[in-house]
């Protein structure tokens, strides 16, 4: 960490002006957004005949896509939860955003499954008649509880922030009514501070095994059918793994466009990025290795009909999908093994080929297995996504983004208490003491608590 | 006024018991919906107990496809789905060669894989063994579709142009697939399909009564059933059934044209 | 077997009882954070 005398170069400007860039970023994601939800009506009016899939294929990138979010959502998991247990210091500075990117992350991709829907209006079915015996349901059951506990545990640490900007000059009305609502009863003292940080344990704890729930059960939408590729006990940890590096890989690229447009560059270090991107070696390590466990298995066990299958992803009529996979997978390997030449620059080069290559591989675990009958012909063969699968999917990306850029600009998407808490540990009315971080307008306010 | 009248003590204390009463009226009228419902839903899927099967006698069937089309008219399937149809591959090569025709539809499978992965039940298994979707519950989220692995099912994907849906096969952003045409054998009719094969080669019944032609016929010959290493245990049975040629069927699904016919010797061959 | 297959109708309840009991904890959770002394705006040491 870079050290530095003057506070003001530490300063994170907050209450963030809305610059010309921000306002453009908006509006494009808007667009992109208005755009996706006109697809939507027009699918909803016409049905799902609106998109590519078929009679054989009949998951596509909807189904890609809420898997592909699912596993982003386990960003902040890692770096919010398993970091704190680990005492990593380094974590401080992003947890605050990797937190809202489970949060909005989740949203989007539970909303890819009303996207996918027949009959979107009959949803509530699952509540009033669901069965147990689904996996399905287990998949509702667990995201949801996950989605309780990712908004808990990133508006529980956001308090302590909320209690100490709510008088800062220069927010809005809303802000300054949501940050007294949210922040209501908090005064800093040290009971409060000690419990906070107890039930932040706590949850750090408890929410690792949500998490993995979590993408197991998406994993067992597939693994516990008899499908050839699909019916693999390997999904499991296949996906959990896939999911923390791909959540990983987003945290970086958010972090990495704040650190730009935000001005963060004191608080968001090459340290931080190297120490990210070595987590994403690991990760790398053991996605490639369940990956090669997967088709060595299927390879040489050699059952015809699972050859079949492997056979569209390797030569087929996947192979450019495997290998672009591949060669993303690859590349980003290589950059984050060489990432010392220029640390920020190259990992967050291979996070964006990582975010890529984890959307590929989502899809050719869908997509190849329902593949059948091959050859073209109404209603059957190769699936091909149409222009409304295409505008939808970048309409969710983009509110993905939108969610949270609006939330970077009204709530300080740096932890500033946990930042002023590592820098002196000793002082225990850490917590609200968000002075020292903060400039408004350009001048160091009071502490106000 | 100092001390709290009377009246406002008690008008607090009435707002909350109607809070009390009102949520435990809405948890009760939940609870009593969710019941009702269930009831309700299971008596209109009660049937007489059975075990309904199809044996298919593959020595008889030419691949002239009247089931299909039977069926298609029976049921108003819509455009490029097909809740029957007859496979077509050959083996070998001219002079020595022959085609195999191998009809197919949901094999009302004892363990069916689409029941058990169903959401909300719309899928389900009647007493009498036919499989079935309720389509005023399905919500179209195709998972059956997914998890079956004979590839029986359709959906009807798009909007029909008059807005009319004259068959419950039509209905939109639902799945769809062979019913037994139930509504023939709840009057004691036989199916479309059995109806139609000018070659007889069809047979329906139910398998848990030992005087039914088909468990009669069961009883003499031996039956093969498709991909039983699955565990679904298809109640579709077919007497003469060649093996490659129900391997590629189950990779290839639908083949109409004779000209598409897979060429089942090329394909464990060179490939 | 198929009665177990087809047993159903309790997905909602077991959403509502899974959800709504973290939903529940994690309310009197962040309640006991803020705590009795919560509303009264002063500071011990």
């Amino acid at each position: 960490m870079r050290e530095t005398n003057a506070e003001k170069e530490f300063a994170y400007e907050f209450p963030t002006a809305a610059g010309i860039r921000y306002r453009v970023a908006i509006g494009i994601l808007g667009v992109l957004v208005l755009a996706g939800l006109v697809a939507w009506i027009n699918q909803l009016i016409f049905g799902l005949g609106e998109t590519g899939m078929k009679n054989s294929v009949n998951w596509g990138i909807y189904m890609t896509n809420f898997v592909f979010f699912i596993g982003i959502s386990h960003a902040g998991t890692l770096i919010s939860a398993v970091l704190r247990l680990l005492n990593a210091e380094w974590r401080r500075p992003i947890t605050r955003v990797a937190e809202a990117i489970t949060v909005f992350a989740l949203l989007l991709g539970g909303f890819q499954l009303v996207l996918d829907s027949g009959r979107p209006l009959r949803l509530v079915n699952v509540f009033v008649l669901g069965r147990l015996q689904s996996p399905l349901l287990w998949d509702l059951a667990s995201v949801s509880v996950y989605f309780a506990s990712a908004c808990f545990y990133l508006l529980l640490p956001l308090i302590p922030d909320l209690g100490a900007l709510r008088n800062q000059p220069g927010l809005t009305q809303l802000q300054k009514k949501t940050y007294a609502a949210l922040s209501s009863g908090w005064n800093n003292s040290s009971r409060q501070q000690q419990r906070l940080k107890r039930v932040i344990g706590i949850m750090a704890i408890l929410i690792i095994p949500i998490m993995v729930s979590v993408h197991s059960v998406v994993s067992w939408i597939f693994g516990l059918t008899v499908r050839y590729m699909w019916h693999s006990s390997i999904f499991g940890p296949y996906f959990v793994v896939g999911a923390i590096f791909s959540g990983v890989a987003a945290v970086v690229l958010s972090v990495a466009v704040m650190r730009r447009t935000m001005r963060l560059e004191a608080h968001l270090t090459a340290l931080h990025f190297n120490k990210l991107g070595a987590l994403l070696l690991v990760m790398a390590c053991l996605w490639f290795y369940f990956t090669l466990a997967e088709y060595l298995t299927t390879g040489y066990g050699g059952m015809t009909a699972e050859l079949a299958v492997l056979k569209m992803k390797l030569s087929g009529e996947f192979a450019l999908a495997f290998w672009a996979m591949i060669l993303c997978m690859a590349s980003a390997f290589v950059l984050l093994l060489l990432r010392k030449k220029s640390v920020i620059g190259m990992t967050t080069a291979a996070s964006a080929l990582i975010v890529v290559g984890m959307w590929l591989e989502r899809f050719t675990i869908i997509v190849p297995t329902l593949t059948k009958p091959l050859e073209e012909g109404y209603n059957f063969g190769l699936y091909r996504p149409t222009l409304t699968e295409w505008v939808i999917s970048s309409g969710s990306l983009a509110g993905f983004a939108l969610l949270l850029m609006v939330f970077a600009r009204f709530f300080p998407i740096i932890s500033l208490w946990e930042i002023q808490e590592a820098k002196d540990p000793t002082r225990e009315s850490n917590i609200g003491c968000t002075a020292p971080l903060i400039s408004g307008a350009g001048e160091l306010v009071e502490t106000n608590v | 006024m100092d001390k709290p009248s009377p009246n406002r003590v008690k008008h607090s204390m009435t707002r909350r018991e109607l809070v009390q009463i009102g949520g435990a009226a809405l948890g009760v009228a939940g609870v009593g919906s969710l019941v009702h419902i269930s009831l309700a839903q299971r008596a209109s899927r009660s049937s007489p107990p059975g075990r309904m099967a199809m044996l298919i006698d593959l020595r008889k069937c030419f691949g002239c496809q009247a089931c299909s089309v039977a069926c298609k008219s029976e049921n108003g399937v819509l455009l490029g789905n097909f809740r029957t149809w007859v496979g077509q591959s050959y083996k070998g090569k001219y002079p020595r060669v022959r085609r195999h025709f191998l009809p197919r539809m949901c094999n009302h499978c004892e363990k069916p894989a689409c029941v058990k992965v169903c959401p909300v039940g719309a899928s389900y298994k009647r007493a009498d063994g036919t499989v079935l979707i309720d389509k005023n519950i399905c919500i179209g989220c195709r998972y059956c579709m997914s998890a079956c692995p004979y590839g029986v099912r359709s959906f009807a994907w798009k909007r029909l142009p008059d807005q009319e849906v004259a068959y419950p096969s039509q209905t939109l952003g639902v799945v769809d697939k062979c019913d037994l045409c139930v509504h023939r054998l709840d009057k004691g009719l036989v199916p479309s399909c059995v109806n139609t094969c000018p070659a007889g080669a069809r047979v329906v019944g139910n398998l848990n009564d030992p005087d039914s032609e088909i468990s009669r016929i069961m009883a003499d010959q031996p039956v093969q059933t498709l991909a039983p290493e699955l565990g679904t245990q298809p109640n579709v049975y077919y007497i003469g059934l060649d093996q490659d040629a129900a391997e590629a069927s189950l990779e290839s699904g639908v083949r109409m044209i004779p000209a598409q016919a897979t060429n089942v010797t090329d394909r464990l061959g060179s490939e | 077997m198929s009665s177990l297959m087809n047993a159903q109708g309790i997905g909602g309840l077991i959403f509502i009882v899974l959800f709504g009991g973290f939903a529940i904890a994690y309310f009197r959770m962040w309640q006991w954070v803020i705590g009795p002394d919560g509303n009264q705006g002063d500071k011990d040491s």
